[in-house]
C-alpha cells in the first residue's frame, strides 16, 4: 500500500508534465536543429542514468563507460546494414551481445572496488577502442562505420526529424520508469547498502559481488540502448565513441547533475549536450580546457552537482525528493 | 541443534606475526559465551575468522553441525549466524527504521526483488519496527541514524543482528565507548538475547563478562589460558596475571 | 627469430620508459593513496616543455633535457596544493576524478599553446645515427635513452633505500599515521614526491621525445600502461611496479610484432587473471582499494 505522501505525488506529477512536454515539442514550431540536438541529449540522457545505477547507486565509479555505449553502437549498427535495419531486432542483437560482453567482464571487473575497478573499467574500455580501430574489415578502422541504414518498426520507416525523436522520448520514458522502479526495489536498496557499508552489507547476509555483477550488467544493457539509437541517429559510429574522452564526458554528466538521484544525471547529460554543442561552435579550441577546468571544479565545489543544490532548495520547502532519491529526512 | 557453534585448531598469521593460535571453543544453544583477554589477545582476529571475513589459516569451524569454515560472510548469515562490529558500522544515511528493514529484507531473501518498491515489503517492515521497540529505540525509528547518541547506535548494531533471526549472534565489543550508566542497560540487554539466540559476546570490560556469562574463555597472544564459569574465572591466578594493571579486576 | 630479438629489444627499451612513469605512479600511490591520473599528461607536458626550451631559448638538447623537466616540477606541486590536498579525507576516488579532469586541462592548454598537431624532435647529432645489432641497424640515440632511463630509475631506488627521506617515504607508505606521529612531516613529503614523480614523468617526456611522435595525446598510451605495470605489480609496490613495467612493456612489443592489435587484448587479459588469483599484485604487499 505505502501512504502517498504529498510531495510523492507533486513529483509524479511534475515528472509527468515533463515527458508530456518532451513529446509536444516538435509539435510546437522548434527547429529541427534543436530537436535534433535534442535528440542526441536525451540519448546521452539514457547513456547518464545507465552510469547512475553503477556510479551513484552502487558505488562503483567506471571510467570505461564509453565502452558499454560504443560497443553497442558497432552491434547495432552492423546488424541494421547487413541484416535487417529493423530498430528493435537491431537493439536486441545489440542487447544481447552487450550483455553477453557485461556478463564476462563483469564477472572479472567486480571483483575488486575502488581506484582498482577504475582503472580496470578503463582498460577494458581501452582495449575495445584499440579493437575498433584495428578490426577494418568489420569497423572500418578510424573512418568509422557508416552507411547505417534508416530504422524501421514493424516495416514503418522512422524518418529523421520529429518520428526519430519520439521514439527516443519513448525509450527515455521507458527507461526512467524501469529504473526509478529498480531503485525504490529490495534490489535498488541493497545495491545502495552496498555503496554506503560494503562490510555492513556483507555482514547483513547481502551477496555483494553477485550484486555488483548484476549492477554492472544491468548498467551496460542500459548503455546499450542509447548506444543503439546514436547509431541509428548518426547513420554509423567512429571508435571515437569509445575512447576514454567519452567516457569522461558521461561522467561530467552524472556528477554535474547529481549522482544517485537518477533524473540528475538524464538533465546533467540535456544541459552537457547543449552547453558542449554552444561552446564548440564559438570556441572550438579551447573547448578541452573549458571542460577540465568545469569538471575539476565541479568534483571540487559541487560534488552533489545541480540535484544536490536542488535538494537543499526542496528541503527548504520541506518536499520528499525525487523518485530515485533515498535519504532520511531528519 | 540450533545454536551451536564449535571452533577447533583457529590460527590466522600475519607475516611473522602469529595473532591467533590453535583456538578452540564451544558455544552451546541459549548460552551466552564471552570471549576475553587485553588488548593484543587476537580476539578481534578470531571474531573476524568465525564470522567470515578473514579466511584462518588453519581449524574449522562449525555452525550447528556444517562446516562452515572460511565461508563469505552471506552464506554465514543464511546459515544462521549474524555478528556486529566494535567500530560501528551503521548505515549513516538512512533512518534507523531502514537500517534494520534492510536486514530483515535480506533475511526475507527479498535481496535480489527487483519490481516492486522496497517499502511494499511490510512484513519485513513490521518486523523492524517490533526490533526496535523491543529494544528501546522505536521512538527514533524515522531519525538518521547518524544522529543517535553513541550509546544508542550500539544497540542498533544489536537490532541490525537480530533482525537476521540468527540461531549464533556474534557481538564485537558491544560495550565500547559507553558509560557505565549504558553499560549496565546494554549488559542487561545481551543477557536477555539469549532466549532467542545463542551469544559469543567478545569483550575487554571483565566487569560485565563476569556479570552475565554462562561461560568465559580467555585469551592473550593468541591462545587460550582459561576457561570456565565466572566463578572459577574470577579466582584464577593466571587470569589475574594476564590482567595485571588492567583496573576492571 | 630476428624479428622475435628486436622486439624484444625494443620492449626492454620501451620498459625502460614506463619504469620511470611506473615507479612515479607507484610511490604517489604508496604515500598518500593518490593515483595520478594527470600522469600521461605531465608525461606529455615534459615532451613540450622540451621543445620549448630548444625552440624559445634556443638551447641545446642537453640543456632542454635537464631544463624541461624541471619547469614540469612547479606545474605539479601548483596541483598537488591546489586542488589534491584539499580533498585528501574524501574517499580515494574523489582524487582519481580530479586527477581526471586535470588530464583535460592540461592536454587542451597543451593543445592551445602548441596546436594539436605532431611535433617532430631530432636527436642531438651526437647520438644519431645507428648500431648494428644482430644485423640491422638500430639508432644510438635509443640505447642512449633506455640506459639513462634505468640508471634514472635505479637512482631512485638508491634515493628510497639509502637516504633518510628515502626511509620517511618508505614509512608513510607503510603506516601513515604512525609515521607522523613520529615526527615525519608528511604534508610535506606528499607535495615533495609528487613533485619528483611529476619531474620523472617529464624527464622520460623529453628523453623521449626524439623516439615517440610528440603530440598533445602522447601521454595516454603511456598512463594505460603504467596503471597497468603497478598492478600488476601490487600499488605501492616499488620492486613490483619494476617488474611489472617490464611485463607490459614485453608484451605490447612482442606482442605487437607477432598479433598486431590484439597484444593489447591480450595484456588486458593477462592482467585480469592477475586480478582474479593475486588482487594484491602478483608480488603481493600491493594493495587493492
Amino acid at each position: 500500500m505505502g501512504i502517498r505522501k504529498p510531495g510523492q505525488a507533486w513529483a509524479r506529477v511534475s515528472l509527468t508534465l515533463a515527458a508530456l512536454l518532451l513529446i509536444a515539442l516538435p509539435f510546437g514550431g522548434a527547429a529541427p536543429f534543436t530537436i535534433t540536438l535534442l535528440t542526441e541529449a536525451l540519448i546521452c540522457a539514457i547513456w547518464a542514468m545507465s552510469l547512475d545505477i553503477l556510479v551513484g547507486y552502487t558505488g562503483l565509479v567506471t571510467f570505461g563507460h564509453a565502452a558499454a555505449f560504443g560497443f553497442a553502437a558497432y552491434v547495432a549498427g552492423y546488424f541494421a546494414r547487413e541484416a535487417n535495419p529493423d530498430f528493435l531486432l537491431a537493439l536486441l542483437a545489440a542487447e544481447i551481445a552487450t550483455i553477453a560482453v557485461a556478463v564476462v567482464i563483469g564477472f572479472v571487473a567486480t571483483r575488486v572496488s575502488g581506484v582498482a575497478f577504475a582503472i580496470i573499467s578503463l582498460c577494458i574500455a581501452q582495449v575495445l577502442f584499440q579493437i575498433a580501430v584495428g578490426w577494418r574489415s568489420v569497423t572500418n578502422g578510424m573512418d568509422g562505420m557508416v552507411g547505417v541504414p534508416l530504422p524501421k518498426i514493424l516495416g514503418m520507416k522512422i524518418g529523421v526529424g520529429t518520428d526519430f525523436y519520439l521514439l527516443t522520448v519513448a525509450c527515455v520514458i521507458i527507461v526512467y520508469v524501469a529504473l526509478a522502479r529498480l531503485v525504490d526495489s529490495p534490489f535498488g536498496r541493497t545495491l545502495q547498502a552496498i555503496r554506503t557499508n560494503e562490510e555492513r552489507a556483507a555482514s547483513i547476509g547481502i551477496n555483494v559481488r553477485l550484486h555488483k555483477w548484476l549492477a554492472f550488467v544491468i548498467s551496460w544493457a542500459i548503455s546499450g540502448v542509447a548506444g543503439t539509437l546514436m547509431v541509428f541517429l548518426k547513420a554509423g559510429t567512429t571508435p571515437m565513441t569509445l575512447h576514454w574522452s567519452e567516457s569522461g564526458n558521461v561522467l561530467i554528466m552524472g556528477i554535474f547533475g547529481g549522482i544517485g538521484t537518477l533524473l540528475g544525471p538524464a538533465v546533467g547529460a540535456v544541459v552537457f549536450v547543449f552547453l558542449r554543442d554552444e561552446f564548440t561552435t564559438t570556441f572550438k579550441q579551447a573547448w578541452q580546457l573549458a571542460f577540465g577546468l568545469v569538471f575539476v571544479i565541479v568534483v571540487l565545489a559541487f560534488p552533489t552537482g545541480l540535484a544536490g543544490i536542488a535538494e537543499r532548495a526542496l528541503n527548504l520547502l520541506r518536499r520528499a525528493p525525487f523518485p530515485g532519491t533515498w535519504r532520511a529526512r531528519s | 541443534m540450533a545454536g551451536a557453534l564449535v571452533v577447533k585448531g583457529l590460527s590466522k598469521s600475519f607475516g611473522d606475526f602469529r595473532a591467533v593460535q590453535g583456538l578452540a571453543f564451544e558455544l552451546s544453544p541459549g548460552q551466552l559465551h564471552s570471549l576475553i583477554g587485553p588488548n593484543g589477545a587476537g580476539k578481534t582476529t578470531a571474531f573476524n575468522c568465525v564470522s567470515g571475513f578473514l579466511p584462518p589459516d588453519a581449524g574449522t569451524v562449525t555452525l550447528n553441525g556444517s562446516d562452515v569454515t572460511g565461508w563469505a560472510p552471506h552464506r554465514l548469515v543464511a546459515a544462521g549466524l549474524a555478528r556486529t562490529f566494535q567500530i560501528t558500522k551503521i548505515f549513516g544515511e538512512l533512518s534507523v527504521l531502514e537500517n534494520v528493514a534492510l536486514a530483515t529484507r535480506s533475511r526475507d531473501r527479498r535481496n535480489l526483488q527487483a519490481w516492486r518498491p522496497a517499502h511494499a515489503a511490510r512484513g519485513a517492515e513490521a518486523k523492524a519496527q517490533a526490533i526496535l521497540e523491543n529494544l528501546g529505540l522505536a521512538d527514533r525509528a524515522q531519525a538518521n541514524a547518524e544522529h543517535l547518541a553513541h550509546g544508542e547506535k550500539r544497540v542498533l548494531e544489536i537490532a541490525i543482528g537480530l533482525a537476521l533471526e540468527p540461531s549464533v549472534l556474534l557481538l564485537d565489543e558491544p560495550t565500547a565507548g559507553m558509560s557505565s550508566g549504558e553499560t549496565e542497560r546494554i549488559a542487561r540487554l545481551i543477557r536477555g538475547l539469549t532466549a532467542q539466540a545463542s551469544v559469543l559476546l567478545v569483550e575487554h570490560d571483565m566487569e560485565i563478562v563476569l556479570g552475565i556469562s554462562d561461560v568465559i574463555t580467555v585469551m592473550t597472544q593468541g591462545s587460550v589460558i582459561a576457561h570456565g564459569t565466572p566463578a572459577e574465572i574470577s579466582r584464577d591466578p593466571r587470569v589475574q596475571e594476564a590482567y595485571l594493571g588492567a583496573e576492571h579486576l | 627469430m630476428d624479428l622475435f630479438l628486436v622486439s624484444l629489444l625494443n620492449g626492454v627499451l620501451y620498459g625502460a620508459f614506463l619504469l620511470l612513469t611506473s615507479l612515479g605512479v607507484s610511490l604517489v600511490f604508496g604515500l598518500g593513496r593518490v593515483v595520478n591520473f594527470a600522469h600521461g599528461a605531465l608525461f606529455a607536458l615534459g615532451g613540450y616543455a622540451l621543445v620549448a626550451v630548444m625552440k624559445a631559448a634556443g638551447a641545446p638538447f642537453w640543456v632542454a633535457l635537464i631544463v624541461g623537466p624541471l619547469l614540469v616540477v612547479p606545474v605539479a606541486i601548483v596541483i598537488e596544493r591546489a586542488t589534491i590536498y584539499p580533498i585528501r579525507h574524501r574517499p580515494e576516488i574523489y582524487t582519481l576524478l580530479v586527477t581526471f579532469g586535470l588530464t583535460f586541462i592540461l592536454v587542451g592548454g597543451i593543445e592551445m599553446i602548441w596546436g594539436s598537431g605532431t611535433t617532430l624532435v631530432t636527436s642531438p647529432t651526437a647520438l644519431s645515427g645507428s648500431v648494428n645489432i644482430l644485423g640491422a641497424p638500430y639508432p644510438i640515440y635509443r640505447l642512449f635513452a633506455a640506459g639513462v632511463s634505468l640508471l634514472v630509475s635505479a637512482g631512485v631506488f638508491a634515493f628510497i633505500l639509502l637516504t633518510p627521506i628515502g626511509l620517511q617515504i618508505r614509512a608513510v607508505t607503510d603506516d601513515a599515521e604512525m609515521a607522523e606521529a613520529l615526527g615525519v612531516k608528511t604534508r610535506w613529503l606528499l607535495t615533495m614526491v609528487f613533485g619528483a614523480a611529476a619531474g620523472l614523468a617529464g624527464f622520460a617526456g623529453a628523453l623521449g621525445a626524439p623516439i615517440f611522435a610528440v603530440n598533445p595525446e602522447m601521454g595516454s598510451g603511456i598512463l594505460i600502461d603504467s596503471f597497468l605495470a603497478v598492478i600488476l605489480g601490487g600499488l605501492g609496490n616499488l620492486p613490483g611496479s619494476a617488474l611489472g613495467a617490464l611485463v607490459v612493456a614485453l608484451t605490447k612489443s612482442v606482442g605487437g610484432s607477432f598479433i598486431a592489435e590484439w597484444s593489447i587484448a591480450l595484456l588486458f587479459l593477462v592482467v585480469a587473471l592477475a586480478l582474479i588469483f593475486r588482487p594484491t599484485g602478483l608480488f603481493g604487499r600491493g594493495r587493492v582499494a
